[in-house]
């Protein structure tokens, strides 16, 4: 996939996501978490914009890269999942885990992976791990639990979010960390796995910007 | 080294992969059981709603029988009665016999007018709970079976459900029934509260008791049982031989 087919990909997820505020007003829909869920888009095409830039420049955006997907991206995602949990010691758990990951990063910055000359793939590795736990305890206990029981799930909007979430994060880590191990492999084989990743990122923001009109489009009608 | 890095690469696909389609095989698994789980629920939920209908059905032919026994008992021992001795009266043709049987005649009017209004329809529906209790106490004291009293505190009970009424109703009638049939007793109590939306019915009596624990006595209990949960509420039933029955009823009837 190229550069700009990932672009496109995440522009038509934003614009589906704001054209979902005229939906909202209209079927009266009171989704709060989707604010948040633009901005997140909004926040993933400014960095990858900035990082293409610099691509463009010459220089490194290895920096970029640690600082707003590995590090900012990884702490939103949490911040949307824990949002979701309603059990109060779950949530403590998101935000221990939360400030653990932060102290991680900074224990891997200082002493182990520069963040200017390299991917930091063990901060990224850890923050891969806690989301996508919290998405296994989601999936299993939110959605099986009595709060869902007679909505359709693929008319909710975060089913959608945290599956996506899910298949991206459990695959992710392993491409990103290939790239830093197999750090001498050719480029040919390199373009091979950064398109894979850009294949499965289009689609986590594609379904963020489509998933709040699935109760438009999944829930049963009712007269 | 391009066979290397091509073998690296297939293989941290392959892992990439693998690890995607177990998400994806939990997340399938999680919709189909959800989606059972879902089935599952509304049938259940079928179920319930067919035994809340029969309970209902049961409960309006039940009371529709109580009604027409009633009436025929009425028929036979007071209007019946009465009639007669309007007849013997008036076959004396002096003026304090007629008299006399115009007097009989406007009472036999008055019962029949009560009578009648007990076996139209409307009148489940129409009548106010707490006078219905009345009514039917007032039947079992003009019978002159037993002693009876009312206790009514809180709240006048306006039914959210008109189906919660029919089916009390029909549980007030058994339970006196089942007093005035089995514990002969001197004393027959109904208790009413009505706090907040939290009704609680008792119907107490000083008769003979029973053992609550005794097989014979269950069908009778757990129909009581049975009608209580179909509305939603809880029973609590209480007896001792020599000591009478005390049968609490609580039922939530929010706005």
């Amino acid at each position: 996939m190229t550069f700009y087919a990932y672009i496109s990909c995440i522009v038509v997820g934003l614009l589906l996501s704001l054209f979902f505020y005229f939906f909202k007003k209209k079927y009266n829909l009171h989704e709060k978490s989707h604010a948040f869920i633009l901005f997140i888009i909004s926040y993933v095409l400014s960095f990858e914009l900035y990082a293409f830039f610099l691509v463009e420049q010459g220089e490194k955006n290895v920096l970029i890269y640690n600082i707003f997907f590995v590090f900012g991206e990884t702490i939103l995602i949490l911040v949307y999942l824990g949002a979701l949990i309603e059990s109060k010691r779950i949530k403590r758990n998101v935000i221990y885990f939360i400030l653990f990951f932060i102290a991680w990063a900074i224990i891997n910055t200082l002493f182990i992976q520069s963040p200017i000359l390299i991917f930091q793939q063990y901060t990224h590795l850890l923050g891969s791990l806690g989301i996508v736990i919290f998405c296994c305890y989601l999936m299993f206990s939110v959605f099986m639990a009595d709060k869902y029981e007679d909505a359709p799930l693929l008319g909710i909007p975060h089913f959608w979010n945290i599956a996506a979430i899910l298949l991206f994060y459990s695959a992710s880590f392993i491409y990103f960390g290939s790239l830093n191990m197999m750090w001498d492999l050719g480029h040919y084989y390199i373009t091979i796995l950064a398109s894979l990743n850009r294949i499965f990122a289009a689609s986590l923001y594609l379904i963020f910007g489509f998933s709040y009109y699935s109760p438009l489009i999944f829930s049963p009608k009712s007269d | 080294m391009i066979e290397d890095d091509s073998l690296q690469t297939f293989f941290a696909i392959l892992a990439g992969v693998v690890l995607m389609v177990i998400m994806a095989a939990f997340i399938i698994a999680i919709v189909i059981v959800h989606r059972q789980r879902q089935i599952k629920n509304r049938h259940k939920i079928q179920i319930i709603k067919a035994d809340f209908k029969n309970t209902i059905l049961n409960a309006e032919k039940e009371i529709r029988e109580h009604t027409l026994h009633y009436v025929s008992q009425e028929l036979h021992d007071n209007i019946g009665q009465l009639l007669s001795l309007t007849k013997l009266v008036l076959n004396n043709s002096d003026p304090a016999s007629v008299f006399e049987g115009r007097k009989l005649i406007n009472q036999i009017i008055k019962e029949v007018r009560s009578l009648s209004r007990s076996i139209n329809k409307d009148y489940i529906n129409d009548v106010q709970f707490e006078s219905f209790l009345k009514e039917e106490l007032g039947k079992v004291q003009k019978s002159g079976f037993c002693e009876v009293s009312f206790v009514n505190e809180g709240e006048q009970i306006d039914f959210v459900e008109g189906d919660k009424k029919l089916v009390l109703i029909r549980l007030v009638q058994e339970c006196l029934n089942n007093s005035i049939k089995h514990a002969s007793p001197t004393l027959i109590s109904i208790e009413l509260k009505n706090v907040r939306g939290k009704l609680l019915l008792c119907i107490i009596d000083n008769g003979e008791g029973f053992d609550v624990t005794n097989v014979s006595q269950g069908l009778g209990l757990r129909n009581i049982n049975a009608r209580v949960e179909a509305i939603g509420g809880k029973v609590q039933i209480g007896s001792e031989l020599g000591k009478g029955t005390r049968i609490e009823i609580e039922l939530e009837n929010d706005k």
